[in-house]
């Protein structure tokens, strides 16, 4: 499975009818494109870089996604991704699924958090980060899928290195365990921290997540 | 997620080797560039501490300064106030760097607290 997600900012000073109509086009693409799954849902707020409306595509390999979004069911939105009057902004990653576990959620919430680690991206350094990030599903009981994925391709305020993302039942287990559990706090986030002599991770990050009513992350082809 | 009605204190320790022959020196750096800006982000000095305990002219003191904060949301705190200032970069990677031969940060709680911690 390959994926390709964008976090999509529409134009602020653009009249309401023309966003609703960009997103409109923006969702018609995301089902006439052949992606074998997407999420096409606007961002929740409490975001940070997260846009208004996350897309995630999956395709069966990168050669699908790329011709996919080189056709012409695709090229509505490409030209409206590229118009400043309409799109603002792009956060984009194309990625392979990664390392990954738990079981989807029916309903509930996902969350994606982009990263790019450039502070002395050294191999060992890049080694305990994903295990530490990999080990947080075991602390944090309310996230229920997971997966973290190296970027293949990566453009917008960062060349993003990791996409991390995880489902959860509630927008709570995001919120509340996630973000208050000590392994989180006082462990992992140390590699995203600029007073720590182990950060790794630009400051400049995100962090979207929004409602689903189906699993969010994709199964590889191994687990389906 | 139990509610508390006092939040467990949380201590944060940075634990510096000094460049030898600047123990003092350090210290000094410490308490005026670095420890003002940390109090405004809600972090209180409770311990300044020197080993061996008499300043090293030719080899390197370990200074450990213990604070706390308010629990997970002070950890936060501190942290979302931190990464919004750039001068708390450069005091880490350009001006300590000048004074320190090693450095580690713990992020900590009392033993006690753990459980009470992850209660959530």
């Amino acid at each position: 499975m390959f994926s390709s997600l964008r976090l999509v900012t529409l134009a602020r000073d653009a009249p309401e009818d023309a966003r609703a109509a960009t997103t409109r086009t923006l969702r018609d693409a995301a089902s006439a494109t052949g992606a074998i799954a997407s999420v096409f849902q606007p961002t929740t707020p409490g975001s940070w870089n997260g846009g208004d409306v996350i897309w995630r595509a999956v395709y069966r390999d990168e050669a699908h996604c790329r011709e996919a979004e080189a056709g012409a069911s695709f090229r509505p939105a490409a030209s409206l991704l590229a118009d400043p009057a309409r799109v603002s902004h792009v956060e984009h990653v194309a990625f392979e699924g990664g390392l990954h576990g738990g079981t989807s959620v029916r309903r509930g919430v996902y969350r994606v958090a982009l990263f790019c680690a450039n502070r002395n991206p050294t191999a060992e350094r890049l080694n305990r980060f994903r295990d530490e990030t990999l080990a947080m599903p075991r602390h944090v009981r309310t996230i229920r899928r997971w997966q973290l994925s190296p970027a293949r391709a990566a453009s917008g305020s960062r060349m993003w290195t990791h996409v991390w993302e995880q489902e959860y039942e509630e927008l709570a287990g995001l919120a509340g365990t996630y973000m208050l559990h000590p392994f989180h706090w006082s462990h992992v986030d140390r590699w995203f921290d600029p007073e720590d002599p182990d950060w790794l991770i630009d400051p400049v990050l995100c962090h979207a997540f929004c409602t689903i009513d189906a699993p969010a992350i994709a199964l590889r082809k191994e687990s389906a | 997620m139990s509610e508390r009605a006092t939040p467990s204190l949380v201590f944060v320790i940075d634990d510096l080797v000094a460049a030898p022959g600047q123990g003092e020196a350090l210290l000094r750096a410490y308490l005026e560039q670095y420890a003002p800006g940390a109090k405004r982000r809600g972090m209180t000095l409770v311990h300044q501490l020197v080993s061996p305990a008499c300043w090293l002219p030719d080899a390197s003191n370990r200074l450990l300064f213990i604070w706390t904060v308010a629990g997970a949301e002070g950890a936060w705190a501190m942290k979302y106030a931190g990464r919004q200032d750039p001068q708390l970069a450069a005091w880490w990677t350009e001006q300590a760097p000048r004074l320190v031969s090693s450095r580690t940060r713990a992020i900590c709680a009392e033993a006690s607290d753990l459980a009470g911690l992850g209660d959530v």
